[in-house]
């Protein structure tokens, strides 16, 4: 009885001091910033954001940082606001490190290359028909499935998939605005979405056989939850137990992105955005109308989304970024001329962030100029705070200029206050992650909603429950089995028996 | 409100809760309810919100210290206040059972008649309040409408103790879980 309250008495007093015990321990284990592990960045370009009364390096480097780092911040001062300031400053310096060049080139002016995270796996890689069992991986990722349709436009093999350079993709999504209707841009196109995972996560869904309904069946019978590994730095706790693998750990990273169409007879300009030319393929009616197709186009990078698991932050970081001219924010004014999802001078446009009336028909597209009210009118609900304004332009003008990604710009970044249970430390049979807080598992994010204009268009807002939030929406997410599935619907996906 | 006042009211209402200071307050605290609940009480409660604070930070310095159960008592109006050897106005005592309320429910009981509002009254104070009460919190459930629990939850043992859902190790109900099954612990 002595040892139990003795226990709880422990408890308490983790738990009552946890949300700082949490950020200190970031700050201690992050002797050297956040990138700490990872390649030497000899070349990297760095600027200092003072955000908040404390300085924060952003990094243009190719390391993918494991922790966010808030040890510039004194005690005295950790806030929410101070905080949020190091959340964001991770999220440029992640932002930068997996937009640069596959190939290890760092972002700089005069190119536009294929970028890390499009060398990794899309859920059309791991989600096969009949629930196949993906190719096991050597560190590149197996072949998909492309639709026959697509087959025809591809310059050479289909191989070219697996490639590190420019090449066709396949974008098939194109309602992923919370399944309540497509974005269709300014011209009348409609916007196409695409999920990748890195290695980690891929691997964990391959060697848990996670990617058919069976496999997930049998994992959970076995009595076992979904588990992502965590990124962490190398060190250890204050009674010398390894708080993260040797050498540090690359987790779970998800990267959802939203595409539209250049379309330069309407006077897209292709330089100001990330481009890929990319197979457009839009499945065959249901009824039978209209058959499946496939198109050729080059698409622009409009939202990117980036979700890292981190040793601290169970539920995950969530990193949210837009081109810059996606849409005027509400009650501000439309100040450019054009916008991607905004039409500054129209009439009988459709109504504010209202999804256009059905039918909808990409293989009909791009509208007629007499169809101006059946595409998407778009505004950002929530704006951009201050802080992370700043910082973005600071970023924006001392480490991108010349480049494409200087036209893209941070919404916000959504972390858990309160993400782990008392007595939580990280273990490598925890595969790095601190265990959660059961009794609130969201872990009480920060802000509390977050939403990108291209990827939860018709759900910004503040409504509890209604409103875009990164981690009260995903975790809600199972896999097929209705098993929670660690704040990713991609389990969903699985098929077969 | 002075950050002084927020900081009586805070000890205040970890006393009249039950739960940890740093739960229902924390420092990194992205919805803000301690800093709205104080507001709430003083524009509903004419003086007698200040008149409370002011009398919880009297019996805060009482030398020796008062424990928490007596200065519980004394706001409460079951024992009298030591200073002045009466019980503490009954408007103060209703403020502050107004005040458990509130945190427990999030909505405010009208305590006492004010203008505007007579006594009774009912007010939901915020979306967030209600999402946020520490009764959903204590039994380790979630207001009606608004979950943060993940799909299936009900299938399975809370997970945490009373003393964990609270921060507090003097609670004496709950225990620790059954991580058996269903059932009574030791």
């Amino acid at each position: 009885m002595r040892l139990l309250k003795l226990a709880l008495l422990c408890c308490v007093l983790i738990v009552g001091a946890y949300a700082i015990y949490h950020y200190q321990i970031k700050g201690k284990n992050s002797t050297e910033g956040p990138l700490a592990s990872g390649t030497p960045q000899a070349s990297a370009m760095s600027t200092t954001v003072s955000c908040q009364g404390a300085d924060h390096v952003i990094t243009n480097g190719a390391a993918i940082p494991h922790l966010p780092d808030a040890s510039m911040i004194a005690s005295e001062d950790i806030s929410v606001e101070s905080l949020q300031c190091s959340f964001d400053a991770y999220s440029w310096d992640l932002f930068l490190a997996l937009n640069h060049d596959a190939d290890g080139a760092l972002v700089t002016g005069g190119s536009d290359d294929p970028t890390v995270w499009e060398s990794w796996a899309e859920s059309s890689y791991i989600f096969l028909p009949d629930g196949a069992t993906p190719a096991s991986t050597d560190g590149s990722f197996p072949p998909r499935n492309v639709p026959a349709e697509c087959a025809g436009l591809h310059d050479g093999a289909m191989k070219i998939v697996l490639q590190i350079g420019k090449r066709p993709d396949v974008l098939e999504e194109f309602t992923e605005p919370f399944q309540s209707g497509p974005l269709i841009d300014a011209n009348g196109h409609y916007s196409r979405f695409a999920i990748s995972v890195n290695q980690s996560m891929y691997d964990y869904i391959l060697d848990n056989e996670l990617y058919n309904k069976a496999g997930q069946k049998t994992f959970s019978q076995a009595g076992n939850e979904v588990n992502f590994s965590c990124s962490c730095n190398e060190g250890t706790d204050a009674d010398g137990n390894p708080i993260c693998a040797q050498g540090g750990q690359q987790g779970a990273v998800m990267a959802k992105a939203a595409w539209k169409v250049i379309d330069t007879a309407k006077n897209d300009d292709p330089s100001l955005f990330h481009t890929v030319e990319a197979l457009v393929f839009t499945e065959a009616a249901k009824d039978g109308s209209r058959p499946a197709m496939c198109e050729k186009q080059l698409v622009g990078l409009t939202g990117f989304h980036i979700a890292q698991k981190t040793s601290n932050d169970t539920q995950g970081l969530w990193s949210t970024f837009e081109h810059a001219d996606n849409a005027p924010t509400k009650g501000q004014g439309a100040d450019k001329p054009k916008y991607n999802y905004f039409n500054p001078d129209c009439a009988d446009c459709n109504a504010v962030n209202e999804p256009p009336a059905q039918p909808w028909n990409p293989d009909d597209q791009p509208l007629s100029d007499a169809r101006i009210g059946d595409r998407s009118q778009i505004e950002r609900v929530i704006a951009i705070h201050q802080d992370t304004d700043a910082m973005n332009a600071q970023v924006q003008s001392e480490l991108l200029a010349g480049t494409v990604w200087a036209n893209y710009e941070l919404v916000s970044t959504q972390w858990p206050t309160a993400p782990t249970a008392p007595n939580a430390a990280p273990t490598a049979a925890t595969n790095w992650c601190s265990a959660i807080n059961e009794v609130d598992k969201s872990g009480n994010p920060a802000p509390a909603f977050l939403a990108n204009t291209t990827l939860e268009t018709y759900i910004q807002g503040t409504v509890p429950q209604a409103s875009s939030s990164c981690i009260n929406c995903h975790l809600n997410a199972t896999m097929t089995d209705g098993q929670f599935s660690d704040f990713t619907y991609l389990l969903e996906r699985a098929r077969g028996p | 409100m002075s950050n002084s006042d927020q900081k009586t009211f805070n000890a205040m209402s970890a006393l009249l809760t039950g739960f940890n200071e740093q739960l229902i307050a924390p420092q990194v605290d992205p919805i803000g309810l301690p800093k709205l609940f104080l507001q709430w009480a003083t524009d509903h409660s004419g003086g007698d919100c200040a008149n409370l604070l002011a009398t919880f930070a009297s019996l805060q310095a009482i030398v020796p210290a008062l424990s928490t159960d007596e200065i519980g008592s004394v706001i409460m109006g079951v024992s009298p206040d030591p200073t002045t050897g009466e019980p503490i106005d009954e408007n103060q005592t209703a403020v502050a059972q107004a005040i458990l309320k509130l945190w427990y429910l999030g909505s405010w009981y009208q305590p006492f008649d004010i203008a505007g509002a007579a006594k009774g009254k009912e007010t939901v104070v915020s979306d967030q309040a209600y999402i946020k009460g520490l009764a959903s919190q204590s039994m380790q459930s979630h207001a009606m409408g608004n979950s943060t629990l993940t799909f299936g939850y009900w299938d399975k043992p809370p997970a945490a103790s009373l003393q964990v859902t609270t921060g507090n190790d003097e609670v004496s109900a709950g225990g620790p879980p059954d991580t058996s099954g269903w059932g009574a612990s030791a």
